[in-house]
This record gives structure tokens, sequence and C-alpha cells, in this order.
């Protein structure tokens, strides 16, 4: 019982943006997006930074 | 009760030591532990102070059709460790090509081992041998030892995991660019990744240079805290649900 893999670059795990946006639905947090948006960025940057990691997104994209 | 098996990624990336210092840990929270050695290297019995000329350890032992259980060895109250042994080279030569009929009797014990310890850590080689892959497929959890690194990154891209796999981050150095990047990438992307990173700290480097686990040798050092933090996390999240 192997799992598929367990690293997934594109995965930007969609359960844990449903979290943020019940919480922010909950409790009318606003910043959550916020802060999302620079993680966002954030991840974006490091993939522009190492061409290793480019690489194997694009592997992974090329994949689907 | 539990069986945790640790493995590193790759070499390096200090598995055994963690081993050892996670084996302290759960001593420390009043929980028996038997730390077993898979690997030929027969690091483990270093880092729990055992005579660098004591050969003994449960591998010879099968191969010489003895009995496994005299190799254990008893660290302190609740806190045993079985040492892999000295391989001669001829035996070392063996032990690679060799299949899993050699260490049934091992596994076939650890149901009963499993009733008398709270907790079973298996310090795994990075470079599984066949025979091995029973021991990994019978523990509740595989925890799987990274470096914040290339090497790790290629290999986590490439290889497959069994589905008990749990991601542990060792020697976080938090002023490197690379790690905080690939910290970053692995939060947002890795599935199973355990909350709790251990910290590249020297305590834990000098510790086996002091043949004693990073919770005995340095209790407040950064390492053995976090060590302590883990235990407490797979005391809530292995022993309430898989064991």
């Amino acid at each position: 019982m192997k799992t598929e893999n367990a690293f997934s670059l594109n995965a930007a795990s969609s359960e844990e943006h449903d979290d943020i946006n019940a919480l922010s639905d909950a409790f009318s947090l606003k910043a959550f997006r916020y802060i999302d948006i620079a993680r966002e960025a954030r991840l974006n940057t490091i993939m522009t930074r190492w061409p290793l990691l480019r690489e194997i997104s694009a592997a992974q994209e090329s994949e689907r | 009760m539990p069986v945790i098996a640790l493995q590193g990624l790759r070499g390096g990336c200090g598995a055994t030591s963690l081993s050892a210092a996670l084996g302290w840990a759960f001593n420390a929270l009043q929980q028996s532990v038997l730390v077993i050695d898979f690997s030929p290297v027969n690091q483990l019995a270093a880092h729990f102070n055992l005579s660098l000329s004591h050969t003994q350890g449960w591998a010879p032992a099968l191969q010489e059709q003895q009995a496994w259980q005299q190799c254990a060895q008893r660290y302190q109250a609740g806190l045993d460790f079985l040492p892999f042994g000295a391989l001669t080279p001829q035996q070392r030569a063996h032990i690679t090509t060799i299949n899993s009929e050699f260490a049934a009797p091992l596994l076939n014990a650890l149901p009963a081992l499993k009733s008398h310890y709270d907790w079973i850590i298996f310090d795994i080689p990075a470079d599984l041998l066949p025979w091995q892959q029973s021991f990994v497929a019978a523990a509740d959890r595989l925890l799987q030892v990274l470096t914040l690194d290339a090497n790790c990154q290629l290999r986590l891209h490439h290889a497959r995991f069994p589905a008990h796999t749990l991601f542990l981050i060792n020697q976080f150095n938090a002023n490197s660019q690379l790690q905080q990047d690939l910290h970053q990438l692995w939060i947002s992307s890795l599935k199973n990744l355990v909350p709790q990173v251990i910290h590249r700290d020297e305590a834990l480097a000098e510790a086996l240079m002091m043949k004693q686990p990073v919770g005995e040798y340095r209790p407040h050092a950064l390492a053995s805290e976090e060590i302590n933090t883990l235990a407490n996390w797979l005391l809530l999240h292995v022993a309430g649900g898989a064991a």
C-alpha cells in the first residue's frame, strides 16, 4: 500500500484553504486572506529562485 | 504498544541519534522503551554508552543460531536497547543478500515485545535491505527523517512512501535561505509532515561523542526540548490512534 506520491508541489492543500476560509467566515478575520496571498507570493518567489524546484514543478505539471 | 520505525531519507539525516534521543524522551515521560538497531553500521549502542569492544548483537547472534534475547542491554529502568552487533566481513557481505527467514525469530517476537514495552523504536538504515521491509511494514508509523537540502528534495520527488509514513525535519538551520525556502515549500506541499521540527543543535552532534542520548547530555538544549515535544506529540497522535 504505497501512497501515489507523498510529495506534490502542486498540492496547494485545498483543505488548509478551506480551514482558513471557515475560520475567516466564523470570525470575520479578513486578515487571513492577506496572509494567504503573502504565502502564495512567497512560494512563487521560492520557485523562481531555485532552478531545481522549477524543474521538479514542471515535471509534475506534465505528469498530470 | 506502538512501534515506530525511524529512517533517514538518506544517510546522515540523524535517524540513529534521534532514535536514541526519542527513546530517552519517552522514558522521561514514564514510558518503557525498547530501541532496536537495524543498521549493520551498529552505532546505536554507542549512543547508550556500550563499550566499542562489545561486538554482540541480535544479527550476528541469529546468524550463529544463538539466542538474540541475550544481546539486549538495559541503559536504565524502562530504557532497553538491542544492538545490531558487529559483523565479520563475511557476515557483512552475506547480510545484504540474505532472505527474510534470517530475521524471522525477531519479527515473530514482535507481538510479545509490543505487549511488554510502551514503545518500540526501530532504527532503520537509509538504504533498506530486502529483509528489513517486513519490519518497516510491521511498524505502526514510519518516521522518515529529512534534512532541508537539495538531496532530500530530489529524493522526495522520486521516492514512493508507505501510507503510514510521517515526515520529520531534522538539522534545521533557520539562518539558511535555502532551508527557509524548502521549509516553506514542504509545509505547504508535503503530506503528513510532523509539525515539530528539530533544529540543528551542537548538543545533538556532541551527544554521540559523549556516548549519551542528547536529552541526558544537555537536557535544556533546544534539540532536547524539541525532541521532548515530539515524544509528547507521538503519545497524542500515534499511541492514541494506531496502537
